[in-house]
Parts: structure tokens; C-alpha cells; sequence
């Protein structure tokens, strides 16, 4: 295990964060804004998948256990914090 | 000098204080915002009432709960589990809120164009071609059952739009033009305020809105349409000494030489409830206090004073501003 | 068991050794780490005596923001109060604020980190001791010169947020609000200084077999923390440049009518400004998990979880800045995702709250001074975060936004969250350094005080809010019904003083600073600041076996006083600690630590004169000044660094380290990419300025200067990163004559100059003024900073050159030249960057 994959899950929220402003940011409320957002909701989340699985496979002693495991929570609040953010395009 | 009570709430709610305007809305806009504060405050006493006992069993419980309470379990179900289903219905609630609120003007809405200034505000009503139809300051009249669409602009640094029984704030801002929108429901005066910090006298900068019944909002905007009267008598006078003390380099009045924009608009201010932007009510004595000593009144506003002038003078300009309805 | 470095854990099975110590070893130590004695204690640089100062002074400016509160109370207790007048109000409201989240709350964390850290990572001292002692001293002049602005009447009335235009020199023509800009820009440089070696102190000075699984959770508090500021800072660093350079200069970056927009700066405050909370929050939350494991008697329930969300709220809380702008306008869809990372984030603060609870449940707690606070700490800061969650739904903002429903939620979070533990912290870890632990029964008279008082003075102020108060008014209308709940408020806020002035005489009355007979572990904690200590922190330094080392190893502290662990002893007769792998902990090197030295404290005066004098508009005795404390900092550093005699040293039972390491693994190499990643936000800040001020206002825009002077740019940057290289190669020749290393990194700086010149005279003769327009002046908001890093450049390179003249080199490689040429590269590279952005985007498309 690594920093990388330590952190690579809320890197990938910020990433998913940041697109957003911009998309809002450029684009406004109209619809360009609101599938583009869907858009990038969508590669975000597969973006945290694909860590998972990256993680998963990984193995070790007590540290690198302890590290996944936090790793894949990580991934989850992440998954969870982007899912809540995709709200937005559908609903205001 | 003499505070009154203003607004019109009854007095056993001046006493008491409650409800407060938030949790008293008097039209659409304000009271769905009401119903969600009920709702979360409601979440917010289930939980922390479920803290409050957790943290007694957890300090003087019995060994058996406090061992169900000692675990990761609790963490994963209380501090998770719950909170995302609780958060997750709030955020779907609270965002289709902000859209039904932020819904944009319709072409059927009253237009006003209200301009933040230190420390009072410039209204102007609009026409359907977005043109000025009437000028005002710290007043603003709308009819019942109608939306107003506020346009919100400033012409020096940031202030706020906020009438809490009417709608939520939203902050003018200098090179921006924003927009709310409010409605009333029932006859009345509601109090405003501006809600950013603008510096000096940023707490003495109030204003209403009036909601009239239909039938008498039209009346009085069509009174507000007639050129005003020749004043006569001690108010000629005033007149006079309004023009020859270069009252109106700053102050506008319709129909008449004074045409200065620097200050709020007269050509209304004797039908105005209040002075000095809501501070005040409006009166005879409260206007000659007003102009010869407007820095004790509100400190650092822009309108110096006109001490020099003698207390009749004084009187037959308050005359005048009178006459202006 | 795996490896970091090639390490071979076997190696601590030799730990705890047997067999006496030499005699004399103990003493040594001592010598070597002894303070300076009489007015030379003013040179220290010890993390004991810096971060015992560094508390108090923290302390001080909370009891004199306090002081304003009490004032600000007073006159609010009823309405029409004529005590304090209006811009006396004004001024008291924004020095409140600003000291209470600038002067008191960011300080007393790091102060906090300073004093605890070493001693829970048993390394000797903090990484960068001078650095410390510089950065306390800097805080502590700039804090009380700024403090004293108040009692002339120059004291900055534009709110701690200092929003323009109202801040712009037009609406604010004083020096006050020059006291704000330049008096926090400078104490947040010794907030960056103190973060830096944070990160480097819990990364690389942890005890050996501390693995990242077994750090005290306030360590990974003040990590989280620390990498918070390191981003966070520099967001409100380049917003006060950009503010004094308009007020200064004319340069329109927040003027409208020029291209520049007010709400700029509201997305640049608030981006550092809501972080900012959690910064505050996290180490107080970390103390928390710490002291509720030791009262309670047991080890931490849910170690990960906590962990998991210490990192996530320090990702989530930089998107969530823009639910102080709710009501600005912003496009809908903004607004909502802003609202959604405030859910977000709350769900980490749940998982602390609830991992506490479960952790107190899981012991037995004792009903102390210290469980109180905590508990009630607990539950004001439950309170506070739900009117948090509240305020987070954009239409009810709508109504409490700027009212003084915010002002009770802000201190029920700041309070609950951070105050509280707090006073905790003081009477858990006073016995740490005082003969006599703080008084129980008068703490439990503080404690009701407090909390009672809080709840009377806070409580009522939401419904204030809800009946329509707006904050920041220094009185308000009989005619508005606000009179009887501020009066509550304003008798709370009395009996909230009380609980603190009785605090003030328990301290009297029982706290008796020392750095080595203290009272000791008398509430039993498990971690390793609870072993015996002097000035050098342990004796020897243990290795760490599981998280609470002393419940599982009840010899340990025995062990570790009679040196039967690593360094039992100053191996090279200098200050040393160990510098161990960030993950595993593993060995590295011993760094070689510098002692006191009156240079630090001469060049944060220094640099306090710079920015007083800047502020009184006294430019030249500023400038003199600034030279001054440029100069005091390359003669403190001249002493560091030197060849050491001895290469590799015996750590302990037979375990040889080096004692001179260059390259990436060093601290120092560390300490400059964290440097660099706070400059390079700075930048990145200029860039989202630049592009934000094209998305509003792209009428305002004019063509770049020719494409082909781009030639010259990129040569000049080209040449100096390859000529520092060139010397960094020919370190490893053992002669050079005329082209020595220096001199080449010194030609190459001069390239580094000559680049930026060539920007710099591109846009003269352009034409393009900085006044003229948001572009103007954000193009030379890139130019200046560019030309600070220059010159920063050519001094070190400079620097270098005598270094080398002198021989003051190690060869083949050596650190100083390495950190000056990581720094070079960083300049080329920013200058290359902000010449081709300026260049090329928007370019002439329009």
C-alpha cells in the first residue's frame, strides 16, 4: 500500500468537485451544465471503482491491512460525497 | 426624541416576541422556507436528544448498555448510517426548494429596482418595458397576492435585501445585478433590513414594504401619479428655503427644480412612515430633528446638518416635505 | 513483518537493552539540550520553552478578544446603548473576530502541536527548532503590535472577512484596514512556517516502530491540520496582496467598473476561510479522542474510522466554501453543490462524535475537570453542527444568513469544537509541565461557569436571528422586540467571563512551569508524552509496539529512562534526533539539530518592522528593515549544515545510521516541496483570478504582447534550471576551479532575472496598464510574484556562491545547494507557466 492509494479516493472526489464548479462556474443552470455534470458524476464514480478494485487485490501485514481498509472507506465516503453532488443537475 | 412602535404586530406579540418574523411568513415565498425551519428543527431536537442519551449511558448508564454502546457497531449505525439518510433526504428536500425559489421572474411579476446605498435605499417601480415609472427611497409598496420581482443593484459596496416575513436575503452587489423574489399575502407593513455589513451606520439601515389591497394599491399609485400641489402659506415658504439652501443638489423632487440623485428621492416623503431609513416615524418634529441634526440621529450618514438655520425655517421646510405625498 | 527502506524489523528485538549505560552519557545529554540561562532564554528554541510561549501568548489574545466581546456585549444590552459609539463598535466587532480566528484559534492549535508533538513522537524536538522560534517570535510582535492598532483608533472596522469594495480605498481611505492586510498577511507566514514542520515533525521524526496505524490520533489531527493550511493559507495570502495592491497601487481587481469583481475576493477569503474552521476544529477533535481514551481508561473505539475522517474533512472542507455566498447570486447549480459538500461533510463530524461516545461507553470515566470539559464540549459542538446542517439548505440560509442565528451557530461549533477541549487540554496536560496539576474543584466551578454562561450568552442569540437581527450592528430599535434576548445574552456572556477569570486563578494559584520535575501522568495516559522528560524529551527513545505503549508495556517508562532504547545518548555530541520512514518509522538518519541562537528572534523582528513600517507607510525605514531580516535569516542559516566529522553513528544496540543524507528522503528536501506547494497554490490562486476576472468581464480584455517574446522567457528559465544542474553535477568533482558549483548557480539565478525581465519589459512596452483593468492588473499580480521569487532566487544563489567560496560544501552532493536548486526550478517553471497563460489564453480571440 501507498499514499497514492491512501488518498487516491477523495482525490478523486476533489477532482470530480472542482469539474463541477467549473462546469457552473461556465455553464451556469441550463442543461449543457446539468449533462455535463452527469457526465463527469459518471467517470468520477467509475474513477472510484476501478481504485476499488486496484485495492482489493492488494495484501500484506498488519499495516498494509490496516491501510486498504481505510483506503476502502475512503473510496466509499468519496462515492457517496460525488453521488450527493450529481444531485444538484437533477433537482435544482 | 421619541421611538414608536412602527410596525404593525399586535401587542401581545410585542411583548412576547413570538413568533419571530422568520417562523411568521406572510406570503409563499417565506413560509415554505418556514416549514422547512420547522422540519430541521425538529431533526435537530430528535437528534440531539439521541447524543444527550447516549452520553448518559455512556457516563452513568448500566454496565449492559454501556457494553451495546462500546463498539464501533454504534459508530457505524449512528454516526453513518443515520446521518446519511437523514442528510441525503434533507439535501433532496432542500434543493428542490432552492429551485422553486429561484424560479425566474415571470413576465406577470411586479417589477422594482431597488439600489443599496450607504446607509439607505433608492427604489424605483418599473414598467413593464423595465423604464421608471416612480421614484422612492426606503419605502417599497407592493399589492397583495402578487410576486414582486426585486431587482437588486448597488452604486458604492456590498449590502443585503432582507424582509424575513416576506422572503430570504439576497445581496446587492456593486457591478451585478441580482434578483428576488417576494410576495404578502395579507395587508401590511414588513420590516427590512440590510443584512451585510456595509460599515458605519449599517444597523440604521431599515426599510418596509407595504402590501396593499389590490383595489387600494391601485388608488394610491394613481394618487402617487398626480402632480403634487402648489404648497401655500408656510409651506411656500419651505419650498423656497428647500431651493435657496441647496437641499436639492442631493435631493430629488418631481415636478420641481431639485433634481439631485446623491440622496434618497422627496418627491414622496411626506406620505413616507418613516425617516432616515426606517429609523425614524415620520413626523413634523422628527423631520425639522432630522434635517438641523441628522449626525445625531445616525451617525456618519452623508446628509450634513442644518443647524445654522433658524428653528422656523426649520419648521416651513418640514412643512413642505409635508405637502409632498 | 514488511519493509520501507531495507530495514530489517528484527532489529528492534534488541530493544530494551540490557546492561548499565556508560557514566556521563546521561549528563552529556543534558548539556548538550541545556536552555540558556537569564535574558539569552530569549535565544531558545526548544519546542518546551516555544511551545509553552506559543500557548500563552495564544492564550492572551483569546482573553483579550474576549475583553472586546464583553464590550460588544455590554453595549448591545439594550437597545440604543450609547457605550460604545459606532466606529468604536465596528472596530471592536472586526478586531474580535480577527484575533479570535487569526491571533487565538490558529496559534493555540499549532502552539499546541509545538509543545505536545515531539514529546508524543518521542523525537527530541521539532525538525526545525529556529524555524519554531522564528515563527513565535514573528506571531507574538506582529500580534500585539496589531492588537495595539485598537487603542489608537487605527484599528481595521471592515470585519474579519474585509470585504470590498468597503475595505477599497475609496470607502476605507484610513490605514486600518492597511493594519488588517498586512498585519494578518505576515502572521499568516509564521502559520505556514509552523505547518511546514508540523508535516515534517509527524512524518519523519516519529519513534521508531511507530507505524501509521499506531500514531496518537492528535498526531494525525495535527497532519491533517497542518496539510489544511499548507493549502488552505495561501488562498487569503495572495486575497490580502491582491486587496493592498489595490488599495496601494490602484490596481482594480475588485472594482466593477473596471473589470475587476467584488465577489473575487469573497471566493478567495472563503476558500481559505471555511477550511479554516476545520483547521481549528480537527487538533481540538484529535485532543479530544486522545483525552477521552485516557479518562476513560481504555484504547480508542474506532482508531480507522476516525482516521477516515480526520483525511475526509480535509478533502470535503475545501468544497464547501461558497455556502458563506448563498446569497450572492450565484447560478443555482453552484449553489446546490456547494450545499451538498456541507452535507458531506458533516458525515465525518458524526463518525468523531459518535466514536467518542462509544469510546467513553467502552471504559469506565472518572467525573473529572477534564471529562467534563470534554462532554460539554461534546455537546455544544453537536448543537453547533446541527444549526450547521441547517444553514447548509440554501433556503433556509436564506433567512439566517448574516443573522445572529449564524453568529449562535459559529460559536457553538467554534466553541463546542474547540474552546472546550481546549480547557480540557489545559487541565489534562498541565501536569505535563507544571509541579502541580490545576485545581479539581475549582475546575468544576469553571466549568459550570463556562458552561453555563455559554448557553445563556448563545442559545437565545438564535432566536435574535430568527426575529431578524442582522449581525455586525452596533445597536438596533427599541421597536424591534430584540431587547429581552439580547439582554440574556449580554448576562451569559458575564457569567461565561467569570468561569474564565476563575480559570486565570487556578493558573495562579497552581501552575508552575518546568521542564523536568513536573507532577507526571496523574490522569494516566497511555502515550508517549507521558514518559519521564527533560528538554531532550525521553531519554532514550522507545520502540513503539501497538497505540497505547504505556498500558501495554508497563516497564517502558523505566526502560526508557535508563537509555535501554535508541539514542540513549548524544551520538555526535550535538542536538540529534532520528529521522524515521513517513509510513513504517523505520531508521533513516540522524539529523543533526542546531541550537539557540539570537538570529531567529532578530529576523522575526525584522520582518515584524517590515510590515509595521510598510503599514505606517514608512517605506524606506521598512525597506531597511525587510534587508535586515533577510539577512539575519542567511546568517542563521550559515551555521547550519556543515560537514559533519563522524558519517555513520551507532543509534543504539549496534544500529549504525548516517548522519549526512542528501537527496529526496532528507527533511529538508521535505520541508522545501511543502515550501513549494504553498507557493505553487499562490499561483494556482493568481490563475483562478486571472481566469475568474476574464469569465466576468472578457470586454475589458486586450491583445497579449507578441508571441515571439516568449522566446526570451523561456530561454532565460531554460538556462537557469540548466546551468544550477550543470553545478549540481560538478559537486561530485573534487576541484573546480573558476566555474565552481556556486558560481554557476549563481549565473543561472542571473537567468532566472533576465527571464523575468524580458516578461516584465514585454508588457511596458505593450502598453497595457496595471491600473487599467482586471487583466492589467492581474497580469502584473503574475509579474510581481515572479519578480518576488527572482529575487528570492539571486539571494539564495548568492548565498550559495559564499557558501561555496568559503567551503562550506559537502561533496558530492550537498543539501543547501539542492534545496536552492529545487527552489530555481520551481521559479523557472511558474515564470514559464504564467507567461504562457498570460499569452496565450485569452490570447487574440476576441
Amino acid at each position: 500500500m501507498n499514499w497514492r492509494l491512501l488518498l487516491g479516493g477523495m482525490a478523486i472526489w476533489a477532482l470530480h468537485f472542482f469539474a463541477l464548479y467549473g462546469i457552473g462556474s461556465i455553464w451556469h443552470s441550463g442543461m449543457n451544465a446539468r449533462l455535463l455534470t452527469g457526465l463527469m458524476t459518471l467517470l468520477c464514480l467509475a474513477g472510484e471503482g476501478w481504485l476499488l478494485t486496484r485495492i482489493w487485490r492488494q495484501s500484506g501485514d498488519h499495516l498494509d491491512a490496516w491501510m486498504r481498509h481505510l483506503s476502502l472507506t475512503l473510496i466509499a465516503l468519496a462515492s457517496l460525497a460525488i453521488l450527493w453532488q450529481a444531485f444538484p443537475a437533477l433537482l435544482s | 426624541m421619541t421611538w414608536l412602535p412602527i410596525f404593525t404586530r399586535s401587542t401581545e406579540q410585542a411583548l412576547s416576541g413570538w413568533p419571530p418574523p422568520v417562523l411568521d411568513p406572510a406570503g409563499p415565498f417565506a413560509s415554505s422556507i418556514t416549514t422547512l425551519s420547522w422540519i430541521l428543527f425538529a431533526m435537530a431536537g430528535a437528534v440531539l436528544a439521541l447524543v444527550l442519551a447516549a452520553l448518559w449511558v455512556a457516563l452513568a448508564g448500566s454496565q449492559r448498555l454501556r457494553s451495546r454502546l462500546g463498539g464501533t457497531r454504534v459508530v457505524w449505525l449512528a454516526g453513518i448510517a443515520l446521518p446519511v439518510v437523514v442528510l441525503t433526504a434533507l439535501l433532496i428536500y432542500g434543493l428542490s426548494l432552492t429551485r422553486t425559489l429561484r424560479t425566474p421572474p415571470q413576465p406577470s411579476d411586479i417589477r422594482v429596482r431597488v439600489t443599496g446605498e450607504m446607509w439607505w435605499w433608492r427604489v424605483a417601480y418599473l414598467d413593464r418595458a423595465g423604464g421608471v415609472a416612480m421614484m422612492d427611497a426606503n419605502e417599497i409598496h407592493i399589492p397583495v397576492g402578487r410576486t414582486v420581482t426585486v431587482e437588486l443593484e448597488s452604486s458604492d459596496i456590498i449590502h443585503s435585501f432582507w424582509v424575513p416575513r416576506l422572503s430570504g436575503k439576497i445581496d446587492m452587489v456593486p457591478g451585478r445585478r441580482n434578483v428576488l423574489r417576494m410576495q404578502a399575502d395579507a395587508p401590511g407593513v414588513y420590516a427590512g433590513q440590510c443584512a451585510e455589513y456595509c460599515g458605519g451606520a449599517h444597523a440604521l439601515m431599515g426599510f418596509m414594504v407595504v402590501a396593499h389591497d389590490p383595489d387600494d394599491y391601485a388608488r394610491f399609485m394613481a394618487a402617487r401619479a398626480r402632480p403634487a400641489p402648489q404648497p401655500g402659506g408656510q409651506a411656500a415658504r419651505g419650498a423656497q428655503l428647500f431651493q435657496d439652501s441647496g437641499c436639492g443638489a442631493c435631493h430629488r423632487i418631481a415636478g420641481t427644480e431639485a433634481n439631485g440623485l446623491a440622496g434618497p428621492d422627496l418627491s414622496h416623503v411626506g406620505s413616507r412612515r418613516t425617516l432616515g431609513a426606517g429609523i425614524l416615524p415620520n413626523n413634523r418634529g422628527t423631520m425639522i430633528g432630522w434635517i438641523g441634526d441628522p449626525q445625531s440621529l445616525k451617525p456618519g450618514n452623508r446628509m450634513p446638518a442644518y443647524s445654522t438655520l433658524p428653528g422656523q425655517d426649520l419648521t416651513a421646510i418640514a412643512a413642505y416635505l409635508e405637502t409632498r405625498r | 513483518m514488511r519493509s520501507e527502506t531495507g530495514f530489517d524489523p528484527a532489529l528492534y528485538e534488541r530493544f530494551p537493552t540490557r546492561g548499565e549505560r556508560p557514566e556521563g552519557e546521561l549528563e552529556e545529554l543534558e548539556r548538550v539540550w541545556r536552555a540558556p540561562r537569564g535574558w539569552r532564554l530569549l535565544t531558545v528554541v526548544n519546542n518546551n520553552y516555544i511551545g509553552a510561549f506559543y500557548v500563552g501568548a495564544a492564550f492572551l489574545f483569546f482573553l483579550l478578544a474576549g475583553v472586546l466581546a464583553l464590550f460588544m456585549r455590554v453595549q448591545l444590552a439594550w437597545p440604543l446603548n450609547g457605550m460604545l459609539p459606532q466606529e468604536t463598535y465596528n472596530q471592536f466587532f472586526t478586531m474580535h473576530g480577527t484575533v479570535m480566528m487569526f491571533l487565538f484559534a490558529v496559534p493555540a492549535v499549532e502552539a499546541l502541536g509545538v509543545l505536545l508533538l515531539p514529546q508524543m513522537l518521542a523525537a527530541r524536538d521539532l525538525p526545525f527548532p529556529r524555524l519554531s522560534a522564528y515563527a513565535f517570535w514573528a506571531y507574538l510582535v506582529g500580534g500585539l503590535a496589531f492588537f495595539a492598532s485598537i487603542f489608537v483608533g487605527l484599528a481595521p472596522d471592515g470585519g474579519w472577512f474585509m470585504y470590498p469594495p468597503y475595505t477599497s480605498i475609496s470607502y476605507s481611505p484610513g490605514i486600518n484596514a492597511d493594519f488588517w492586510l498586512l498585519g494578518i498577511g505576515f502572521i499568516e507566514i509564521s502559520a505556514i512556517a509552523g505547518a511546514i514542520e508540523i508535516i515534517v515533525g509527524v512524518l519523519r521524526t516519529r519513534a521508531p516502530g511507530m507505524s501509521l496505524d499506531r500514531m496518537p490520533i492528535f498526531a494525525w489531527a495535527m497532519l491533517v491540520f497542518a496539510a489544511m493550511i499548507i493549502i488552505g493559507f495561501p488562498a487569503v495570502i495572495l486575497g490580502t496582496l491582491l486587496l493592498e495592491l489595490e488599495r496601494a497601487l490602484n490596481w482594480p481587481f475588485f472594482d466593477p467598473t473596471r473589470g475587476g469583481d467584488p465577489i473575487l475576493w469573497q471566493h478567495l477569503f472563503w476558500f481559505f476561510g471555511h477550511p479554516e474552521v476545520y483547521i481549528i476544529f480537527l487538533p481540538a477533535a484529535g485532543l479530544v479522542t486522545m483525552m477521552a481514551s485516557t479518562l476513560a481508561r481504555t484504547p480508542v473505539v474506532g482508531y480507522r474510522l476516525i482516521v477516515l475522517a480526520l483525511v475526509s474533512t480535509g478533502f470535503i472542507s475545501f468544497g464547501v466554501w461558497a455556502h458563506h455566498m448563498f446569497t450572492t447570486g450565484m447560478p443555482t447549480l453552484s449553489v446546490g453543490f456547494f450545499s451538498a459538500a456541507s452535507m458531506a461533510v458533516s458525515v465525518p463530524a458524526g463518525i468523531q462524535v459518535f466514536s467518542w461516545i462509544a469510546t467513553l461507553a467502552s471504559g469506565r470515566p472518572r467525573m473529572n475537570t477534564p471529562t467534563l470539559f470534554l462532554v460539554g464540549g461534546i455537546i455544544i459542538f453537536v448543537m453547533g453542527g446541527l444549526t450547521g446542517v441547517m444553514v447548509a439548505l440554501v433556503p433556509f440560509d436564506y433567512q439566517a444568513h448574516d443573522s445572529y442565528f449564524i453568529v449562535a451557530h459559529l460559536h457553538y461549533v467554534l466553541i463546542g469544537g474547540m474552546v472546550f477541549p481546549l480547557f480540557a487540554a489545559f487541565y489534562h496536560w498541565a501536569p505535563m509541565m507544571s509541579r502541580r496539576p490545576l485545581s479539581e474543584t475549582m475546575g468544576k466551578w469553571v466549568f459550570w461557569l463556562m458552561f453555563a454562561g455559554m448557553h445563556l450568552t448563545f442559545l437565545p442569540m438564535h432566536l435574535t436571528g430568527l426575529m431578524g437581527m442582522p449581525r455586525r450592528v452596533y445597536t438596533y430599535l427599541p421597536d424591534r422586540e430584540w431587547g429581552a434576548t439580547n439582554l440574556l445574552s449580554t448576562i451569559g456572556a458575564g457569567i461565561l467571563a467569570a468561569g474564565i477569570c476563575l480559570f486565570l486563578i487556578d493558573l495562579a494559584r497552581n501552575f508552575r512551569f518546568t521542564t523536568d520535575d513536573d507532577a507526571g501522568n496523574v490522569y494516566g495516559g497511555s502515550t508517549l508524552e507521558w514518559l519521564p522528560t527533560g528538554l531532550y524529551s525521553s531519554r532514550s527513545i522507545p520502540v513503539v509496539r501497538s497505540r497505547d505503549p504505556l498500558w501495554d508495556d508497563p516497564a517502558l517508562p523505566r526502560d526508557v529512562e535508563q537509555g535501554r532504547y535508541f539514542l540513549p545518548n548524544s551520538a555526535t555530541g550535538l542536538r540529534e534526533t532520528i529521522i524515521t520512514s513517513p509510513i513504517r518509522a523505520e531508521p533513516e538518519y540522524l539529523q543533526i539539530m542546531p541550537g539557540p541562537s539570537s538570529w531567529p528572534l532578530f529576523a522575526a523582528l525584522f520582518t515584524a518592522g517590515f510590515f509595521l513600517l510598510l503599514t505606517v507607510q514608512a517605506y524606506w525605514p521598512s525597506v531597511v528593515s525587510g534587508i535586515a531580516a533577510i539577512l539575519c535569516v542567511l546568517r542563521w542559516l550559515w551555521e547550519t549544515d556543515r560537514p559533519v566529522p563522524d558519517r555513520e553513528v551507532d543509534i543504539g544496540a549496534g544500529i549504525m545510521v548516517p548522519t549526512y543524507v542528501t537527496g529526496p528522503r532528507t527533511h529538508g528536501w521535505w520541508a522545501m516541496m511543502l515550501l513549494l506547494t504553498v507557493i505553487g497554490m499562490i499561483f494556482l490562486m493568481a490563475c483562478f483570478s486571472y481566469l475568474y476576472l476574464y469569465g466576468i468581464h472578457p470586454r475589458f480584455w486586450v491583445a497579449p504582447p507578441d508571441a515571439a517574446w516568449l522566446v526570451p522567457i523561456l530561454l532565460g528559465n531554460g538556462a537557469g534550471v540548466g546551468l544550477a544542474w550543470l553545478g549540481r553535477r560538478l559537486l561530485r568533482r573534487e576541484k573546480t576551479r573558476l566555474w565552481t558549483p556556486g558560481v554557476l548557480l549563481m549565473t543561472g539565478g542571473g537567468a532566472l532575472v533576465a527571464a523575468f525581465a524580458a516578461d516584465i519589459w514585454s508588457w511596458r512596452l505593450h502598453g497595457l496598464s496595471p491600473s487599467a483593468s482586471g487583466q492589467g492588473a492581474t497580469v502584473y499580480a503574475f509579474l510581481s510574484l515572479q519578480g518576488i521569487l527572482a529575487a528570492i532566487v539571486f539571494i539564495m544563489t548568492c548565498y550559495m556562491a559564499a557558501r561555496n567560496s568559503r567551503g562550506l560544501i559537502n561533496r558530492p552532493a550537498d543539501n543547501s545547494y539542492d534545496l536552492v536548486f529545487l527552489f530555481a526550478v520551481y521559479t523557472a517553471a511558474q515564470g514559464v507557466v504564467s507567461a504562457l497563460l498570460t499569452r496565450l489564453f485569452p490570447g487574440t480571440a476576441f
